[in-house]
């Protein structure tokens, strides 16, 4: 690490002390790791360091630093490749131009990030901006000003015809489709490809279109995002470098999935949100790392999962009568995430027990499929459906997971789900607690349960667990006040049997940020109880950031 | 790595054998002025002090790096940003070039010509009539604006 004095023109003393920096000796710790800067970035910022340092005369002669570094400089001076850059000569005077000084690739790197609609308008700033925009090669038509379609489709097609970079990284259109539009929209997706477009987006509503047959083979494109669109391809699918493709209610049926799964060798990030027409999902792919699955409002469905390389994986949402969740060979799966829900309608009490014994087997099959994950995070439901099979004696699974993150509503009927998942989690060093609100009913666990005791009771297992438990954190506890006697139970609990524990965090009291006065207090008070329970673990510490 | 621009310096004084026998080096940079500059030394350290925090937490890292962002546009005078991006583009620091153009476009995203023009300091040098032209061939996109 060696000390660096930088020194920038015009040193203002005060102000660098204002914020904490020391003029005289800023530490600066340089990385000496190659990476690749091309050498067009060299000569821009050589070129730069021995531009004519006209400006500012006057204030170098009363600095002392600046005739220090006048001294100092030996630049070696090389071309100026930058053919657009422009320096302005002559003094700088107060509340002028800010931005005529930065060259045209910093201004179109601020243009790509504005929607096209706003980039089109800077066109009337002034003659240098008048067509800057038409390079910019991200075309983002997301806004939603434009209310008619008819008007809409005309402004995208205005600004196609006068754009001019011949790459596109990023075409995004977003808009309400009607099947008039389609060779319009047709016409937009060939402009996208022809310009080789990295990133292709068609977030449409309220009517299927059907892509184009030739987009189904395009080499360039790595990351695709539809939304209701129809996939149907007539031959092959050969997406040979896309990486991310992300279906949002798009029909599936039988075997497209495949294809496209076959024709992309390269996809690493899969999200199905919404999709359906299909009973039957196997995913198979071989470069898969991420997959999300995102709801499913058909009946019963069954998904099979073979990624022999998936290293995340999340199952949220809503899936209706949802049989069978099952991963094959998930030997590099570190993360996974089950926030989901099964819905079902019934009317009798005997069609509700079958669909909980109907739960209770997809979670323990899913369960026992993931027993190897380094981390992984329970939701509400998946927590409600172990609590469940707790009080029916049904144990869960054993888990290796190092990192669990229960979401929990902290009502009574949660505390045999958490306590069955701390029981199969033996190796557990993080545990995670996020408090959140739920209004879901706990009618079928009321009835064949109602006594808190039964914590209590199953206390004599607890003797062997939580023995490598190093951190707690806790999020959410001040918003849901009504619950917090379970909450008391549960720290009480970790407190006195974690016998490694760290640290115990609980943070977000939303309470002391608002100020009501006899919350707070109240709150004070849940504190000062928490803080006086036993702990086993004479290095434990609690608390309370705020 | 950021701060390229004075990792090349290093690498430069290293060929040429310049042995330095005083604990610190002093490398000019006369582009750059030093407000900008010290702003941009606190924001390269604390993007590292995140990084090391949270190592293997990819997300983790993103989420406070985007809380001290925010933060820290709230200390910056809009008019300030310029002269951050000019400073973090000559220092070739990416990070940082990158995320004060996006703070710029999102302070002049769907506002009035004449809100960005004051907020650039940018005056017209479009002769007599050549703007009512444009404003005309592109009048689909002044629909639907902010007013100042």
């Amino acid at each position: 690490m060696s000390a660096l004095r930088l020194i920038g023109r015009k040193n203002n003393f005060r102000e660098l002390r204002s914020l904490g920096v020391s003029p005289f000796t800023i530490e600066l710790r340089v990385r000496m790791e190659e990476e690749s800067y091309g050498s067009s970035e060299r000569s821009s910022t050589s070129s730069e360091e021995s531009a004519p340092y006209s400006t500012d005369n006057s204030s170098h002669a009363t600095n002392p630093m600046n005739s220090e570094e006048e001294e100092e400089e030996e630049e070696s001076s090389s071309s100026d490749d930058y053919p657009s850059k422009r320096r302005k000569h002559g003094p700088i005077v107060e509340e002028e131009d800010r931005i005529s000084t930065l060259p045209d690739s910093i201004l179109l790197t601020i243009l790509s990030s504005l929607c096209t609609k706003d980039a089109v308008r800077t066109g009337v700033l002034s003659k240098r901006w008048a067509y800057l925009w038409t390079f910019v090669p991200s075309l983002r038509f997301t806004d939603y000003y434009l209310r008619h379609a008819a008007d809409y489709a005309s402004f995208v097609d205005n600004v196609l015809l006068l754009h001019r970079a011949s790459k596109l990284t990023n075409f995004s259109v977003e808009v309400e489709y009607n099947p008039e539009l389609k060779p319009r929209v047709d016409l937009w997706v060939r402009f996208a490809t022809t310009a080789k477009v990295d990133q292709l987006s068609l977030l449409l509503s309220s009517c299927f279109y059907k892509l184009p047959q030739h987009l189904y083979a395009n080499e360039f494109v790595s990351e695709l995002d539809f939304r209701a669109c129809e996939i149907k391809p007539n031959g092959l699918v050969r997406w040979s470098s896309l990486k991310r493709l992300c279906l949002w209610n798009v029909a599936l049926p039988k075997d497209v999935l495949n294809q496209v799964l076959l024709g992309s060798p390269r996809l690493e990030f899969l999200e199905l949100r919404s999709c359906d027409k299909f009973n039957r999902l196997d995913i198979v792919s071989e470069s898969l790392k991420k997959l999300v699955m995102d709801s499913y409002c058909e009946d019963g469905l069954e998904l099979e999962i073979v990624a022999p390389k998936i290293e995340s994986l999340e199952i949220i949402g809503e899936f209706y009568g949802m049989k069978k969740c099952q991963i094959k060979n998930a030997s590099a799966l570190v993360e996974v995430r089950l926030d989901f829900e099964i819905t079902m309608e019934y009317e009798e009490e005997e069609q509700e027990e079958d669909h909980y014994k109907n739960c209770e087997n997809v979670v323990r099959e899913l369960f026992e499929s993931l027993h190897q994950v380094k981390k992984l995070i329970v939701g509400r439901w998946c927590l409600k459906v172990l609590s469940i099979m707790s009080v029916k004696h049904l144990s869960c699974p054993v888990l290796n997971c190092k990192c669990l993150t229960m979401k929990t509503s902290m009502e009574k009927w949660n505390l045999p789900g958490i306590a069955s998942l701390l029981q199969s989690s033996p190796y557990v060093e993080t545990l995670v607690i996020d408090i959140i609100f739920s209004n879901h009913d706990s009618e079928f666990l009321d009835r064949i349960y109602d006594e808190v005791n039964h914590w209590k009771s199953k206390e004599v297992y607890f003797k062997s667990l939580l023995q490598c438990l190093k951190t707690v954190k806790i999020f959410g506890f001040g918003e849901r006040f009504h619950t917090k006697d379970v909450f008391i139970l549960v720290v009480e609990f970790l407190l006195k049997n974690a016998k490694v524990l760290e640290k115990m965090v609980i943070t977000e009291p939303w309470v002391m940020q608002n100020g009501i006065h006899n919350m707070q207090l109240k709150f004070l008070q849940v504190s000062q109880k928490l803080l006086s329970f036993p702990r086993s673990s004479p290095h434990a510490v609690v608390m309370f950031p705020f | 790595m950021k701060f390229c621009a004075v990792k090349q310096y290093f690498d430069d004084e290293n060929n040429n054998n310049i042995t330095s026998g005083a604990s610190t080096t002093m490398i000019p940079l006369p582009n750059v002025e030093s407000h900008p500059l010290a702003i941009l030394i606190t924001y390269c350290k604390k993007h590292l002090k995140i990084k090391a925090n949270n190592a293997d937490n990819k997300k983790e890292t993103e989420k406070e790096m985007e809380q001290y962002e925010q933060e820290l546009l709230k200390k910056v005078m809009p008019q300030e940003l310029t002269e951050l991006i000019l400073a973090a583009n000559y220092l070739n620091f990416k990070e940082a070039l990158d995320f004060f153009c996006r703070a710029v476009a999102s302070a002049i995203q769907n506002k009035s010509i004449e809100f960005v023009r004051k907020f650039f300091g940018l005056e017209s040098d479009f002769e007599l009539g050549e703007e009512e032209k444009l404003r005309e061939e592109f009048a689909w996109s002044f629909e639907g604006v902010d007013e100042d």
